[in-house]
C-alpha cells in the first residue's frame, strides 16, 4: 500500500503540490488527471523517490522511504517499474539489453537467463522477435511497449506510467491501454498513471484522482468523474473527450 | 549588484563542491571494488584510442613548429648544442600536457557533456534512477576513472612524437648533429621533467571529466541547454586547465 502525507513541492516561487493526501491499496488501478503544468507528473516522481518533496512523508508498505538513507532508498525503488512519457529507452542499447537492464545492472542476472525472462516479457507487450533491433528501428508505439516490457521484467509491485499514450494514434493508445490494463490484471500490479487522455482513465483507470492548485480531489470511478458534481473536474473530463 | 554578485559566488562555491563530490565518489568507487569495469574500458578506449590520432597529428606540428622557432633564434645566438634539451623540456613539461588537455577538452569532453545532458532531457537519467541504478556509478566514475588513465598515457605518446617531430626538423632543416640533439635532451632533462608533465596531464584529464559530467548532469531541457553545456564545459575546461598548468608549473619547476 502506497500512504501519501501532506506532500508539498515548491518550485522557486510556484507550489506545485500544497497538501496532497494519498492512499493506494495494493493491486488498484489509479489515475491522476489534471491540467497540463499542475504537478501530476511531479507527484508521480515523488512516488517514485526520484525527487523528494520538501515537506510531507510518502510511505510504502508503512515505510516512510525520504526517512530512509538513498542506498536503502535505493531497495525501495526497485520494487517499482517506471514508464516515461517519453519511453526513454538507452538508445544505443539493444531492444534486449534495455529490457534486461534492470536484471544485468542490478540484479547481475547472468545474461541466458537475462535472455529469457527478456524473450518472455517481450512476448506478454506484444513484441516478441525484436530482441535485437534498436530503439531508433521502433516505431513510437514499439518503444512505449519496450518501455512497458523494462518496467515490468522484474515483476514490480507498484508501475508508475507518466502520460503513457500521449502523443500517439488512437488505436495505439488503445492497445497501450489495454496492455496496462492487463499487465495490471494478470501480473498483480498496482497502477499509478498520470495523464490527461481520459480514454487512458476509462480503459485503464478504477479509480480517478483530479490534481489542480496544488490539491488532490478525490472524483471516484471514471464513470464517476464524467458526471462528477465538481464543474471543473466535468468540463474537464468533456475537453477532454470533445 | 551586489546580490548578482553574491549569486554568482553561491553558485560557483555550489559547482565547485559538487564536482569535487563527483570526483571524490569516483573515486571512493574506485577504491572500493565498485567501479562499472565494462562501462570503464569503454570510456578508456573512447578517450584514449579514439582521440590518438588528433593528439598525436596536433603533438608532432607542435614539436616541429617550436623547433623551427628555436632553431632559428638559437643558430643565431650560436646555442644550437642545446635545442634538444630545450625542445625536451618544452615538450615534456608544457606543450604535450597541456595541448593534450586542450584537445581532449574540446573532443571528448563536448561529447560526455553532450552525451549526457541529451540522456538527462530525455529523462534516460531518470529512467536509470528509477531501476535503481546510481548514474554516478554507472555513468560519472567511468568517465571520469578513464580520463585520469587515458589523458596521462596520450600525453606519453604526444611527448614522444612531440620530441622526434622536433628531432627531424632540428636534423634535416637546421642541420643539427642527431646525437647532438639526443645528448644535450639527455643532459638537460630530468625524470621530474617526465613526471611532472604527466602529473599535470592527469589532473587536466580530472578536470576534463568532471567539468564535462557535472555540466551534463545539469542540462535541464531542450537541444539549447544540450548546446550550452557543450561549450561550457569546452570553455571552463580551457580556463581552468591554463590556470592549473600555471600553478602547476610554478610548484613543480620554479
Amino acid at each position: 500500500m502506497i500512504r501519501v502525507h501532506s506532500l508539498h513541492k515548491r518550485y522557486g516561487h510556484h507550489e506545485v503540490l500544497a497538501g496532497v493526501d494519498l492512499t493506494v491499496s495494493a493491486g488498484e488501478q489509479v489515475a491522476i488527471i489534471g491540467p497540463s503544468g499542475c504537478g501530476k507528473s511531479t507527484l508521480l516522481r515523488i512516488l517514485g523517490t526520484l525527487i523528494e518533496p520538501d515537506a510531507g512523508q510518502v510511505e510504502l508498505g508503512g515505510q516512510d522511504v525520504f526517512a530512509l538513507p538513498e542506498a536503502e532508498r535505493m531497495n525501495i525503488r526497485a520494487q517499482f517499474g517506471m514508464v516515461f512519457q517519453h519511453s526513454a529507452l538507452f538508445d544505443s542499447l539493444t531492444v534486449a539489453e534495455n529490457v534486461g537492464f534492470f536484471l544485468t545492472e542490478r540484479l547481475k542476472m547472468p545474461w541466458p537467463e537475462v535472455q529469457k525472462k527478456v524473450s518472455e516479457t517481450l512476448v506478454l507487450v506484444g513484441l516478441g522477435g525484436k530482441e535485437y533491433l534498436m530503439p531508433s528501428e521502433l516505431s513510437g508505439g514499439m518503444q512505449k511497449r519496450v518501455s512497458f516490457a523494462r518496467a515490468i521484467v522484474h515483476r514490480p509491485k507498484v508501475l508508475l506510467c507518466d502520460e503513457p499514450t500521449t502523443g500517439l494514434d488512437p488505436l495505439l493508445s488503445t492497445s497501450i491501454e489495454n496492455l496496462m490494463c492487463d499487465l495490471s490484471t494478470q501480473l498483480a500490479i498496482t497502477l499509478v498513471i498520470v495523464t490527461h487522455q481520459i480514454s487512458t482513465v476509462l480503459r485503464a483507470a478504477r479509480r480517478v484522482l483530479y490534481l489542480e492548485n496544488g490539491v488532490l480531489l478525490e472524483v471516484g470511478s471514471p464513470h464517476e468523474a464524467l458526471h462528477s458534481s465538481n464543474e471543473t473536474v466535468r468540463n474537464f473530463m468533456a475537453g477532454a473527450l470533445a | 549588484m551586489l546580490e548578482l554578485l553574491g549569486r554568482g559566488v553561491v553558485n560557483f562555491v555550489t559547482a565547485f563542491g559538487e564536482m569535487v563530490l563527483l570526483v571524490l565518489r569516483s573515486f571512493a568507487d574506485l577504491f572500493s571494488g565498485k567501479l562499472h569495469g565494462r562501462n570503464t574500458l569503454a570510456q578508456m578506449a573512447r578517450i584514449g584510442v579514439e582521440s590518438m590520432l588528433l593528439v598525436l597529428v596536433s603533438a608532432a606540428f607542435i614539436g616541429a613548429v617550436f623547433t623551427v622557432q628555436v632553431t632559428t633564434e638559437f643558430a643565431r645566438l650560436g646555442a644550437m648544442r642545446l635545442i634538444g634539451g630545450i625542445v625536451g623540456i618544452a615538450v615534456w613539461r608544457e606543450l604535450a600536457p597541456i595541448f593534450t588537455g586542450l584537445v581532449i577538452a574540446g573532443r571528448v569532453g563536448a561529447a560526455i557533456s553532450a552525451e549526457l545532458g541529451a540522456m538527462m532531457v530525455t529523462e534516460q537519467i531518470d529512467a536509470l534512477r528509477a531501476m535503481a541504478v546510481d548514474p554516478q556509478r554507472f555513468l560519472v566514475s567511468p568517465r571520469v576513472i578513464a580520463a585520469v588513465v587515458m589523458v596521462p598515457l596520450l600525453t606519453g605518446m604526444a611527448d614522444t612524437v612531440g620530441f622526434l617531430s622536433g628531432l627531424l626538423i632540428a636534423v634535416y632543416a637546421g642541420k643539427v648533429n642527431p646525437n647532438l640533439f639526443f645528448q644535450s635532451a639527455q643532459n638537460m632533462l630530468s625524470s621530474a621533467d617526465v613526471f611532472g608533465g604527466l602529473l599535470k596531464a592527469g589532473l587536466f584529464g580530472l578536470v576534463v571529466a568532471s567539468v564535462a559530467c557535472y555540466n551534463g548532469l545539469q542540462a535541464s531541457a531542450g537541444a539549447q541547454s544540450v548546446g550550452n553545456m557543450a561549450t561550457r564545459t569546452v570553455v571552463t575546461s580551457f580556463i581552468v586547465i591554463f590556470v592549473l598548468n600555471y600553478i602547476m608549473s610554478i610548484l613543480l619547476y620554479s
